[in-house]
């Protein structure tokens, strides 16, 4: 398989998909950071917002690493991607776009949204791109510990009294529908180009399966109903999704976007006087 | 909810140290006392860690105390 040492390499077809999928993963790594230090204060357990603040630091380390990539690559500065930009534009995950009112909001957007990115992720892996393969191990390796307060956190809700279980299974329904949204559907141009020339590793079929054969067992151990079922050896949503709007660039089926408050925090517009080299 | 338990977290930071006890954490299971260890005491470039919870300790001597501070 032949490799890719910059994105001048690749041609225009090859270039817009990556640069649409890495636009959307540094957006849902930018509110997964956001909203993971958002609950540093109010967790059910004081490890618990270490744990909540340290995986902040992660997603804001990926986001760092994902817009340097598209700076140098496709030059997009960060500015262009985080303040120069029109709302409607956002390509994060839907159910990132308000804040996570509950615990269990949070668990499900940690099992759920950040664990299809984990396995987006590994798909990526020794990617035929470089600048990308570069860094996705270190990324992987880090959400691992995601992985595992996410898997803690969910056992012992499913695990404690009815209201929580039944709290925790409405968070993952709803969190579970945002990210297969995302996701999209099984065909899409974008990842069966950035498949055929080897910058993802595995078909996107496969990137979404091994996500719900992941997260199934899960909550079937625990006999938790977020909206999957098995069918032949494999975890499905029991829930059809309308993908005939979907939008490859922001990865949505209505035009939704991220709440205007929510933006002004995370653009420091608050603070914007204080900005260094900018009038 | 599960009940907390106490994990006590021995880590070292090459092959040539032994592990040392480093702190200890308070979680409901061994998943989560995990990354509590990782996340709580990361500012070493530890090459191992690993937690124990507490009452799994045997104390050698004074059986009536606690086996290692903390909490």
């Amino acid at each position: 398989m032949a490799t890719f040492k910059s994105a001048a390499e690749l041609t225009e077809a090859n270039r817009n998909a990556l640069r649409g999928l890495l636009v959307a993963l540094a957006d849902t790594k930018l509110f997964l950071g956001f909203h993971y230090g958002e609950w540093t204060f109010g967790t059910p357990a004081l490890e618990a917002s270490i744990a909540a603040c340290s995986m902040s630091q992660d997603e804001f380390g990926h986001l760092r690493l994902l817009h340097a990539c598209l700076t140098t690559q496709f030059n997009m500065s960060p500015q262009d991607l985080l303040e120069r930009r029109d709302f409607a534009t956002f390509a994060n995950v839907p159910v990132l776009d308000q804040p996570l009112h509950s615990w269990s909001d949070f668990v499900a957007v940690n099992l759920l949204t950040d664990g299809a990115m984990t396995v987006l992720l590994s798909a990526l892996q020794r990617s035929a791109f470089e600048p990308v393969a570069n860094f996705v191990d270190k990324m992987v390796a880090e959400e691992k510990h995601h992985v595992r307060n996410a898997q803690g956190w969910f056992r012992s809700l499913a695990t404690a009294n009815e209201q929580t279980q039944t709290a925790l299974a409405d968070s993952c329904r709803r969190v579970l529908t945002a990210t297969l949204e995302w996701l999209g559907p099984d065909e899409q141009e974008i990842a069966n180009i950035l498949a055929g020339a080897g910058i993802l590793n595995t078909p996107w079929s496969q990137v979404q399966q091994k996500f719900l054969d992941w997260v199934g067992p899960l909550a079937e151990e625990h006999r938790l109903g977020i909206g999957l079922e098995k069918q032949n050896g494999h975890w499905l949503s029991r829930r059809a999704l309308d993908f005939s709007a979907w939008n490859p660039m922001t990865r949505r089926c209505v035009a939704t976007q991220p709440d205007e408050k929510l933006l002004y925090h995370l653009r420091g517009s608050k603070n914007a006087i204080f900005k260094l080299g900018e009038a | 909810m599960s009940a907390q338990n106490i994990y006590e977290v021995f880590a070292r930071k090459n092959h040539e140290e032994q592990l040392q006890h480093v702190g200890s954490v308070n979680a409901p299971n061994d998943e989560l006392a995990k990354v509590y260890a990782w996340t709580a005491y990361d500012e070493e470039s530890w090459i191992e860690m690993c937690v124990v919870p507490r009452q799994r300790i045997v104390p050698v001597l004074n059986p009536e105390a606690r086996p290692i501070g903390g909490n």
